[in-house]
């Protein structure tokens, strides 16, 4: 069977490769929302029949999709430095309280997470999935009080470890990360809830192995590797309700919080995605 | 008929590799630039137009044409003193010189540019010994300044190199020559040392510009996401929004300019006038 090593970093390069070769360089993909939706706008994934994963049933029901399995769950809002800034209420604090003037990193529109965030600040600001016009107008105005604009999520991590920012739009994943690495952090769900990420598996379209990719889907989400992916370093948020979620991860978010989280409109962001991230470049680099 | 030259059976892999491996895509490469999905086969100008006729577009490839520009004019200024050095020092100094030249260049591209986020960064060296000079802190990571220190540094070697090298064969006799003619020493460097280096600032320029606009690394981490060449602007459009006759077009303009720049380079070099000395 061919699919990708577990790093859903790679998810655009599946993406690539799967419209290089029209759908058949993989029987299974491992990508976030953002690219499932240009998969199957593409035809490139089939819908699974869920009666061949046993496991399936142990999935928190939230998660469950007829286009794949959840693998984990990406969370995302605000990781921040307790020992340097105060507690970020949410993304009109991040601008407005000048407490975090010169601390923040932003990414731009090649991140699923810094996508999903940039609407939700829209969303803040009197926009709406759709119209991002409300939040180029705040990030013009505040973009002298902004520390950096990062080109990558590790990029962040490093400027974060290195006391460049002490602020930035991660998950909960990378806040567990930077404390087992000693690293003085904490997480804050936005006001307007944290972003959902829930990550999966498909079946890709043109799959000589579908048994295979079954079986594949079922060890991914069984109780026992969804045990080990949320131990470090990964410290992934589980999609089966039998696992525990580790300290780690329980640490800056809770299984019952989930309710809370906020599911992007992917189809949206995907038809404006192009424009917005044209605009982005264009307001940040004057 | 003529007879067939059997030492060309030698060159025939490396021909075939080029061929195969660089001639074939990059044909691919401009016939995806001229369509309007993946499938190949029709023959549209879209990608062309909407990447030059946008001012944002040409900005970007403005701005990586200058910094390339800025990159080889700061180490011909610190290149030169440094031949110079080398060609009035003995065995053994210029053994030395070549190995700090050598040096950084066995550490990784990366790690060069991650160590001067240590040296930019808001807490770095610099910014530290400004503080305890009693000075604030001044943002020098992100900047186009702290890029081109960056990009200075780390293509240095590419100019030092091939000037030196250049400089190792000139005959000092032409030098004392010159010095027993009267020529002061201001006048020995503008009438001999730097008409001898031409070739090799040229191959140096040439190495400097095709390596400095094209880092992808160093402009990405030190210059940040505000500051916007084209091999990030290319990266986007192929790896997130998959725009790929875009992103082909993006490519064979950013070739096309930076290859006209070196073509330009290499007719210098050739120039007689200007290499006739050597």
């Amino acid at each position: 069977m061919r699919s990708q090593r577990l790093d859903a970093g790679n998810a655009q390069t599946q993406v690539g490769k799967m419209l290089a070769t029209q759908g058949s360089a993989y029987d299974a993909v491992y990508v976030s929302p953002g690219q499932t939706r240009t998969l199957i706008e593409n035809g490139f994934i089939s819908k699974i029949d869920n009666s061949r994963i046993p496991s399936w049933s142990k999935l928190d029901p939230r998660l469950q999709d007829e286009w794949g399995v959840p693998i984990h769950l990406e969370v995302d809002g605000i990781v921040y430095n307790p020992t340097k800034v105060p507690k970020p209420k949410g993304y009109r604090d991040l601008f407005e309280n000048p407490a975090f003037d010169n601390r923040i990193s932003f990414l731009g529109f090649f991140s699923n997470a810094a996508t999903v965030a940039w609407v939700e600040i829209a969303k803040a600001y009197g926009g709406s999935a759709e119209n991002l016009d409300p939040m180029f107008e705040v990030l013009e105005k505040y973009l002298p009080k902004i520390g950096a604009i990062s080109n990558s999520g590790a990029q962040q991590q490093s400027l974060y470890q290195q006391g460049e920012v002490d602020v930035f739009i991660g998950s909960t994943g990378n806040a567990a990360r930077l404390r087992q690495l000693g690293v003085p952090v904490d997480y804050a769900s936005p006001d307007t809830g944290s972003q959902a990420l829930p990550v999966y598996v498909h079946l890709s379209a043109k799959s000589a192995e579908p048994d295979a990719v079954y079986e594949y889907m079922e060890t991914m989400i069984s109780t026992d590797v969804q045990k080990a992916l949320a131990t470090p370093p990964t410290s992934y948020f589980p999609t089966n309700l039998e696992v525990d979620l580790p300290k780690d991860v329980s640490d800056f978010f809770q299984r019952d919080d989930v309710p809370s989280l906020v599911f992007p409109d992917w189809a949206a962001i995907n038809a404006n995605r192009a424009k917005w991230s044209e605009q982005f470049d264009r307001t940040v680099s004057h | 008929m003529r007879k067939f030259d059997r030492r060309l059976l030698a060159v025939a892999p490396m021909v075939a590799i080029s061929v195969v491996f660089f001639l074939v895509p990059l044909l691919l490469l401009v016939l995806v630039s001229f369509q309007d999905g993946l499938a190949l086969g029709t023959f549209q100008l879209d990608a062309y137009e909407s990447l030059l006729g946008n001012a944002f577009n040409a900005k970007v490839l403005m701005d990586t044409v200058l910094l390339g520009l800025k990159v080889v004019g700061l180490t011909t200024l610190l290149g030169i003193p440094i031949g110079i050095w080398y060609l009035k020092s003995g065995p053994r100094v210029r053994t030395l010189l070549i190995f700090l030249t050598l040096f950084p260049m066995l550490t990784a591209n990366i790690v060069r540019t991650f160590a001067w986020i240590v040296i930019l960064g808001k807490e770095g060296l610099i910014n530290a010994t400004i503080v305890a000079l009693g000075g604030s802190p001044q943002k020098l990571l992100f900047t186009e300044f702290g890029l081109t220190l960056a990009l200075v540094q780390i293509e240095l070697p590419l100019l030092v190199l091939p000037l030196i090298a250049v400089l190792s064969r000139v005959d000092l006799r032409a030098i004392e020559a010159a010095a027993t003619l009267g020529a002061g020493p201001w006048r020995i460097l503008l009438t001999v040392i730097l008409p001898l280096s031409i070739p090799g600032i040229l191959a140096g320029w040439i190495l400097v510009f095709a390596s400095s606009t094209t880092s992808f690394v160093t402009q990405a981490v030190i210059g940040g996401a505000r500051l916007i060449y084209l091999p990030q602007f290319l990266y986007k459009e192929v790896g997130t929004l998959f725009n790929w006759p875009f992103a082909a077009a993006v490519a064979v303009v950013m070739l096309l300019t930076i290859g006209t720049v070196l073509f330009g380079l290499s007719l210098l070099g050739r120039h007689r006038r200007l290499v006739g000395h050597v």
